[in-house]
């Protein structure tokens, strides 16, 4: 402002100059002082949604987390659908991404998992909808080279039932869950969810055989 | 250890791994960090440019893209208990479930199950279909299901309002509220609407021994549906207010319906009646009024119509006074009901047809209205117990509205007064 001054002062036509250039330097300071307003604005808006500042050292922290905590049960759902580590390793990775990205507020340690599970099903059924299975199967690969018959014939017997049965068996053998939770965590019908665990260990068969006698 | 957690057990992340998936996930957020800075830079820029010239832009979705997950929602563990029949999973539900009749389908196996400590389940499988009936207390849907169904329509069965969902006239879920209680009936296959509803009119949540002792279908303890199908209104209310203040302070303050036209002078004439009948009787107006009474400082009532329609008018009035030298105000409630047709009075015994089965019943749906209360629920049971439901015999103790009974339960303690519970 000083030096804008000094020129002008100097200038042939001083005084006229001088009331333009303190108009346009009016202006500038009007447009510098909103543009900050609003960039504060702006990223308040932008970062609201994460709830807590999403910062970077936070997020690696709760990713980190979550991986101790739900990595394996996220990444044998995830292997249960697609049969192949290499598609698992990437829905184990968008459920992350997804859950980081939402950062809903959980009630529980089991709500958390809960929903994770889902979105990884979710996931992972989108999957197998726009690409075919690949034809590698580590888990078949690594039983057979432990010559386990009987968890290879199991797996067989898992991978030949459909898609809508193998989720409910796992979701009940692999975590625990109960009809009506497995039900929740799908987002089907409880009845359904029950005929289908029925159908996959038919008629006459113990608890805790499928269909053909094979125990699980 | 079960076979196949012995197999799941050889799926587990390696180090490699999760080096991997972490280090992807921390550089994803880091990309999304700085094109968010980008964003909002140029965003400011611009909004800034435009606030110069006098433009003023609101909102911002613009930058905000919502992620497609699934809302968290809350899971809770579930025990279940099978039994042996209807009547035994009644008594360890503490309410009764009936078996459904007209199953469209062969039945081969029914199963009866408790699910937590108060879902009722009962289980039709056939070889080509599978039906199952819920029934647990309040009016939360019960039934498991949360497919999003392109179709979803209620229809009037019996007097309750059953909704359907399904696709293209085949549904998969019925669901419904009877007596304080929350039904649902699903089907695998699908039924067409004409199906469900043969099985819900046929008494799907009723008492059993509705049907199992009496032998008598659809037989209720109320009646209700004389007010189910009523016709709109013709008639205009007119509020009136009456408001005074005596010479000792004592500040009167009344309103009261009046229909418009003159073919409604019974109704009207009755209002007036009853209102000064009911006031009287808790606080002797008139003798406050008078000059000189010193006891009363205020009395303030108003109304809300609960059904208005051509053939009947239901009226909740509500008020409080205050007496000189008292601790807490006391609370005034009564109701108008009034068949416009027949020109008089309907009286709640005109509606309970089952005085005893009505009795019974109460505590349901007082648990139902109370919903996670236990002290007010117990204390409701507890003056309904200790009178015999009394009150039942007394006028002007409910009111009618969408078709459904509200009726008074008066508590002892006078400050909390009066409960409106549904029994229908």
């Amino acid at each position: 402002m000083e030096l804008i001054l000094e020129w002008n002062r100097n200038h042939p036509h001083g005084q006229e100059k001088d009331r333009r250039f303190a108009a346009g330097s009016l202006l500038q300071r009007v447009y510098g002082w909103l543009k900050g307003m609003m960039a504060a604005a702006l990223q308040r808006a932008a970062v609201l949604p994460f709830r807590k500042r999403a910062d970077r050292e936070a997020v690696n922290q709760l990713a980190k987390k979550y991986m101790e905590q739900y990595g394996n049960a996220v990444l044998r759902l995830a292997y249960s659908y697609l049969h192949n580590l290499q598609d698992a390793e990437d829905i184990l990775q968008e459920t992350l991404l997804k859950v980081l990205e939402a950062r809903p507020e959980f009630e529980s340690d089991s709500h958390e998992k809960a929903y994770l599970l889902k979105t990884a099903s979710n996931l992972a059924k989108n999957r197998i909808d726009y690409n075919k299975r690949r034809e590698a199967d580590e888990l078949n690969d690594e039983l057979v080279a432990e010559e386990r018959e009987d968890l290879t014939f199991v797996w067989e017997a898992v991978k030949s039932l459909p898609d809508t049965a193998r989720e409910v068996i796992h979701l009940f053998y692999q975590e625990g869950y109960q009809m009506a939770e497995i039900a929740k965590i799908l987002g089907r019908k409880e009845s359904t969810v029950r005929s289908d665990l029925k159908r996959a260990r038919g008629e006459g068969t113990p608890e805790n055989h499928l269909e053909g006698g094979i125990r699980l | 250890m079960t076979k196949y957690r012995e197999l799941m057990g050889h799926i587990e992340m390696t180090e490699e791994m999760k080096e991997r998936v972490l280090g992807n996930v921390d550089a994803h957020f880091s990309r999304k960090a700085r094109a968010k800075k980008r964003v909002i830079a140029s965003a400011a820029g611009i909004l800034a440019a435009a606030a110069v010239f006098g433009v003023v832009i609101f909102g911002r979705s613009v930058l905000i893209h919502e992620t497609d997950v699934p809302e968290p929602e809350v899971l809770g563990i579930f025990n279940e208990q099978e039994y042996s029949s209807a009547k035994e999973l009644s008594e360890a539900a503490g309410f009764s479930v009936a078996e459904i009749d007209h199953i469209p389908f062969e039945v081969e196996q029914t199963v009866y199950r408790l699910i937590g400590k108060d879902l009722a389940e009962i289980e039709y499988s056939g070889k080509k279909d599978m039906l199952t009936f819920r029934k647990s207390a309040g009016t939360e849907d019960n039934s498991g299901d949360y497919t999003e169904y392109k179709e979803v329509r209620e229809v009037q069965a019996d007097g309750k309002t059953v909704t359907l969902k399904g696709e293209n006239g085949t549904y998969f879920l019925a669901v419904w509220q009877e007596e304080g209680f929350s039904c649902s009936l699903g089907d695998a296959s699908g039924l067409d609407e004409e199906s469900f509803l043969e099985m819900i009119t046929d008494g799907a949540g009723t008492n059993m021994e509705d049907k199992s002792e009496s032998g008598e279908k659809n037989q209720r303890c109320i009646d209700i549906s004389r007010f189910s199908h009523l016709t709109d209104a013709s008639y205009k209310v007119i509020n009136k207010k009456i408001e005074e203040t005596t010479k000792n302070k004592f500040v009167y303050s009344l309103s009261y319906p009046q229909l418009a036209d003159a073919e409604h002078r019974e109704v009207n004439e009755y209002i007036k009646e009853t209102i000064n009948s009911e006031l009287n009787d808790v606080v002797e107006v008139d003798k406050l009024r008078e000059k000189g009474t010193s006891v009363a400082t205020d009395l303030n009532v108003d109304y809300e119509i609960k059904t208005k329609s051509e053939e009947f008018i239901s009226i909740y009035f509500r008020g409080i006074y205050h007496m000189k030298n008292t601790a807490h105000p006391v609370n005034i409630s009564f109701c108008i009901n009034y068949d416009l047709k027949e020109k008089k009075e309907v009286c709640a015994t005109d509606i309970v047809v089952d005085r005893e089965r009505f009795i019974k019943q109460m505590p349901q749906w007082i648990k139902a209205y109370s919903d996670k209360d236990s002290e007010l629920s117990s204390g409701l049971i507890h003056a309904v117990e200790s009178h015999g439901y009394e009150q039942l015999g007394e006028k002007n103790n409910f009111y009618i509205e969408d078709g459904e009974f509200y009726i008074r339960i008066t508590m002892p303690a006078g400050a909390i007064g009066y409960h409106y519970v549904k029994a229908s």
